[in-house]
């Protein structure tokens, strides 16, 4: 990063290849598409050059290259409804009731990625942000906080609500139903 | 309990996933099988959420190259002498000599002209024949330039605005653009002024060019905003319907291609 930000083009160029398959599974999860997913993952990408004068090490880089990833990601949301697409469910399940969630709610595999999309696209982005970014960016609480401009207690009842509602929408019996066992797992 | 309130086990359960629990809490909740039932729900969630399928490569290398070139020509606008966006630069100094005279035929034309088709009706009589029209003596090869310059005007081989060119949609069709405009300028000499000084030289950057933002005082038609003191401008081109300008940094030799509203360097290409 060091040499990127001095003007390393080949380091630049590692630098990217190493974060961008990262940048677009958060951005693919937050924004629902692939289509607006690769949008966002690019846009994200012209971001970090444009700002990696800027990144002064106060967080980790990774935690600044998600904060771009999830801008570009809301940015990409805001042009899908200015062009007037339906952005699925106006109820936030999060909002819904989930007092039963401790006792009743059982996964034991998803095998609908598109429900999984559906409940996704459910979720606002209060509740979406965060949860998005402790599963697929595996950043901490506090990294999240500082991405988001949260307090991390904040953080912590969000992504529990998120995951809450998630998980009741999804242990339905339609959701909860393995499409394609045999589906192999994502290659690391 | 209501709608609002979630319940305390789910809580703990996604603090528990996350190890975000003090030890005392943790060894509560690992203590409660309903709390580690949820947890193990919790994680089948998780791992389905991280995996997504990986971008298509095409998607991949366009982003990586988008931000590469975006690079490219922040550096290169970097290299450029620092200057405002907007301060006009006196691209080349000709010869002053050359400047003049050149415009003291243009102006000699254009009255000889006008007193011919005033007195016979259409008879030219042109007397200083080597004096080519200035509009015709123009190097840049921009078919898309606007009209010529009103006749009274001193002659100028740059336009002062972009008037919009050739549509350029890739670094590829900048630099075939640029290789077509240099074969042009090699074949298109200036010709000589009737002014008789040495003004065959073709046009060319000296060293002595000021810097930009100390812009040199001089005919106005000569200056162009956007342009670096070692910028070459080559033409007007159109980027994704944007006017721009095609220029080469003779320092390095890339070619650019200049946003006319607000001087962006939109992207650059190796020669």
């Amino acid at each position: 990063m060091t040499a990127a930000q001095g003007g390393d083009r080949g380091a630049l160029d590692q630098l990217l290849r190493r974060h961008y398959d990262r940048v677009h599974a958060v951005c693919r999860r937050i924004t629902g598409q692939e289509a607006d997913a690769a949008d966002a993952a690019q846009d994200a990408m012209i971001a970090i050059v444009r700002n990696l004068d800027h990144f002064d090490g106060r967080s980790s880089f990774g935690t600044w290259v998600y904060r771009i990833a999830t801008n570009c990601s809301l940015d990409e949301l805001r042009r899908r409804k200015r062009r007037g697409v339906v952005m699925g469910g106006e109820d936030d399940i999060a909002h819904s009731d989930l007092a039963d969630v401790g006792s009743t709610v059982r996964i034991e595999a998803i095998g609908d990625h598109l429900a999984l999309d559906a409940a996704l696209r459910s979720l606002s982005d209060e509740y979406r942000l965060p949860v998005v970014l402790r599963d697929v960016a595996d950043l901490d609480y506090a990294e999240i906080a500082a991405v988001l401009d949260l307090p991390p207690g904040t953080v912590r009842s969000r992504i529990a609500r998120g995951r809450a509602a998630l998980a009741k929408a999804l242990s339905s019996p339609a959701g909860n139903q393995p499409t394609n066992p045999e589906r192999p797992s994502r290659a690391t | 309990m209501s709608h609002d309130e979630l319940p305390l086990r789910a809580e703990v359960a996604s603090a528990y996933l996350d190890g975000e629990l003090e030890p005392d809490e943790r060894a509560a909740a690992a203590a409660d099988p309903e709390t580690m039932a949820l947890v193990d729900s919790l994680s089948v969630l998780r791992n389905a959420l991280a995996d997504v399928d990986p971008a298509a490569v095409s998607s991949r290398t366009t982003a990586i190259a988008a931000a590469l070139a975006e690079f490219d020509a922040r550096r290169d606008t970097d290299v450029a002498v620092p200057a405002p966006v907007r301060a006009p630069v006196t691209l080349f100094r000709r010869h002053e000599r050359n400047r003049f005279a050149l415009g003291a035929a243009a102006a000699a034309v254009v009255l000889i002209v006008a007193l011919a088709v005033v007195n016979s009706g259409g008879r030219s009589d042109l007397e200083s024949s080597s004096a080519t029209p200035p509009a015709e003596s123009a190097q840049s090869p921009d078919s898309s330039r606007k009209a010529a310059p009103a006749a009274t005007e001193a002659p100028s081989i740059l336009a002062t605005e972009a008037a919009g060119g050739p549509e350029i949609d890739s670094p590829e069709a900048l630099r075939q653009y640029a290789a077509a405009t240099s074969a042009m300028d090699a074949t298109t000499a200036m010709p000589a002024t009737a002014g008789g000084s040495s003004a065959t030289t073709p046009l060319v950057p000296t060293t002595t060019i000021a810097a930009a933002g100390t812009a040199t005082p001089g005919p106005t038609t000569d200056s162009l905003p956007c342009m670096a003191s070692n910028d070459l401008f080559l033409g007007d081109i159109t980027v994704v319907g944007e006017p721009a300008y095609a220029a080469r940094d003779l320092t390095t030799g890339k070619i650019k291609a200049i946003a006319a509203a607000d001087c962006r360097v939109l992207f650059t290409v190796a020669p």
